[in-house]
């Protein structure tokens, strides 16, 4: 069960990202009253991305950088594991606790309370999930019978006495249906609203987007955005059609007509007919094809927005980052030892590290021993792969290597190294964390997390000849 | 009863038959599927139904009419309609996936709505 709960916390994530960009849509939409609904209907594709894909790109336009304004720089330590997380950590909404439960590493460490939760959860959401898709797989048979005995009018429309408003039924293959004894005029309307919609492959858009909604049913604003989109569909449809048609009386007569009669054969997320008449009679009387210009800063407006809504904050600026990392560290935990090491440093471990660009400075108050390694910077991105053949993993039959697959960014920092002691130090950025990595004769020894101390100061009293006494001053100390 | 009614799609159905009895039921069955859409099964069951009606009658597979055309005519069964598509959905759930059905009222201001609207 350990990938679906990996999914569905996945999914809340999504959820969370889309949550703000399904709301800068719908408000970008207010803006959209006056122009054509083709293009509020193409927004909801920003949202639409956001609830499928994971990943995304990074832009200065994301509506994400605007968050960055009001909340305050992410804890060190915090540990993010996507883009998705990205944004997050930086909403000025508390989503600690979420973003700490995406980490996969802390996943594992997860049992008892929690893990019953979570559990029960996934279970509560598969449920939803199945009754979702059950309702359309049944409501689509019924249908589909209940057409059964329709006749071909022409092409792809049929007539048939069991719909008392028109739908188009079938993704592959979609077939209008309208009911028996429509007028001319009315026939003329309708069949132009639903040629639009296959040809614009809505009768395909629709299910998948219930396929979306099916996911996400726990969720209230996507049913929000969803019930928009479908509207916006209408609409836009109407629009067109009413392009083709070129009599808005007529087209809305027949609107009418079809909408006074619909109460069997329910529109469902399979197959489509009218809602909300009223509403679209009025946005038909009123439409008028806007100008030109009009339309271009439109075009430009909505490619603006759903930029903005699919991209992601981009990554703080290496060089920001840079400055933090020098300074004070202590040990914070080991997060590997070479199985051949017969030490395995654990909390109670107690030496400062002080990391400069070109040196690194090991202070051990136990031992009394300050460590001087010279170095030198070496920015360079650390990939998976590479990370793994650090480590020989000949040695022993378990995996103890850490895996680093958890974290968005990997990067080196710098090097250490002393030739006649054979030891080398690395200095590794994995997200917000600093890992320094010890490498004894040119094999990896042990990697240990660092946490920043500032407030500590490491001196050191004697000489190169006497004993040298190694004393930590903490700011906070009595 | 002089007149029988029924509905719209038998009515194009038994017009196929009017137009070509006596007809073989494969014949049939070919002329439904070209002049209306229909597969085989949808056809063999209107013909069941037609003569479950008594008007038309399927001896060794040909198809002969019983009653003329004269004699029938066309009529939308609102009693059919209740009876297949009973309110099964809950009824939010409707409202809110398909919009309200319109009343009267709503019916009538938008009939005005269309009336008061000056064409271009």
């Amino acid at each position: 069960m350990g990938f679906l709960e990996t999914v569905f916390l996945k999914i809340l994530s999504m959820s969370v990202t889309a949550s703000y960009v399904i709301a800068a849509i719908w408000i970008v939409r207010l803006l959209l009253k006056k122009v054509p609904k083709v293009y509020a209907y193409a927004l909801w594709s920003a949202a639409a991305f956001r609830l499928v894909c994971p990943v995304s790109f990074t832009s200065g336009l994301s509506i994400f950088n605007v968050t960055a304004l009001f909340s305050a720089q992410n804890a060190a330590g915090t540990s993010i594991s996507s883009s998705a997380d990205a944004n997050l950590a930086a909403m000025p909404i508390s989503s600690a606790p979420l973003s700490g439960i995406q980490s996969g590493a802390s996943l594992t460490a997860y049992a008892g309370g929690m893990g019953i939760l979570i559990g029960a959860a996934v279970f509560v959401w598969c449920v939803g999930i199945f009754a979702m898709l059950a309702y359309s797989v049944f409501s689509y048979l019924k249908v589909r019978r209940a057409v059964g005995c329709a006749v071909r009018l022409e092409g792809n429309v049929y007539e048939c006495e069991t719909v008392a408003s028109p739908f188009v039924l079938g993704i592959i293959k979609p077939k209008i249906h309208i009911p028996f004894r429509m007028s001319d005029t009315e026939k003329a309307c309708i069949l132009s609203h639903e040629r639009h919609h296959i040809r614009r492959f809505d009768h395909v858009i629709k299910p998948l987007a219930f396929l979306i909604l099916s996911v996400y049913w726990f969720h209230p604003l996507v049913w929000l955005a969803y019930t928009c989109m479908i509207r916006d569909m209408e609409m836009s449809c109407d629009e067109q059609a009413l392009l083709l048609t070129g009599s808005k009386r007529d087209y809305s007569l027949s609107l009418l007509s079809v909408g006074t009669h619909r109460r069997f054969l329910a529109a469902g997320p399979l197959f489509f007919g009218e809602s909300a008449v009223k509403a679209r009679v009025q946005n038909v009387l009123g439409y008028k094809k806007p100008k030109a210009w009009l339309m271009a800063l439109t075009l430009l407006l909505c490619l603006a927005a759903v930029v903005a809504c699919s991209a992601d904050k981009p990554a703080e600026q290496s060089a920001a980052a840079d400055v933090d990392i020098n300074g004070m560290y202590a040990f914070e935990e080991n997060v590997y030892t070479n199985p051949l090491s017969s030490f395995f440093a654990a909390k109670g471990y107690m030496p400062y590290y002080n990391i400069t660009d070109d040196k690194l400075i090991i202070a051990d108050q136990l031992n009394d021993t300050l460590e001087e390694y010279a170095g030198e910077p070496a920015p360079a991105a650390v990939g998976e792969e590479d990370f793994k053949a650090l480590f020989e993993d000949d040695i022993v039959f378990v995996d103890t290597e850490p895996d680093i697959s958890v974290y968005s960014q990997c990067r080196q920092y710098a090097v250490y190294w002393d030739e006649e002691k054979h030891v080398e130090f690395r200095v590794y950025l994995m997200d917000n964390e600093v890992w320094l990595a010890r490498f004894t004769n040119g094999h990896m020894w042990s990697i240990y997390r660092l946490i920043k101390t500032d407030d500590v100061s490491v001196g050191i009293i004697g000489g190169a000849d006497g004993p040298t006494n190694v004393y930590v001053n903490r700011a906070d100390a009595a | 009863m002089d007149t029988l009614s029924i509905w719209d799609s038998d009515y194009k159905f038994m017009t196929i038959v009017w137009d070509n009895a006596p007809i073989g039921s494969g014949e049939l069955v070919r002329l439904c599927q070209t002049g209306l859409g229909w597969k085989k099964s949808t056809t063999y069951n209107a013909i069941r139904r037609m003569c479950e009606k008594g008007l038309i009658r399927n001896d060794n597979a040909v198809v002969s009419v019983v009653i003329p055309k004269e004699k029938v005519q066309m009529t939308q069964s609102d009693s059919f309609l209740a009876r297949t598509f009973d309110g099964s959905l809950p009824q939010f759930l409707a409202a809110f996936l398909n919009g309200k059905a319109i009343s009267k009222e709503e019916a009538e201001e938008i009939k005005r709505l269309i009336d008061a609207h000056k064409e271009q």
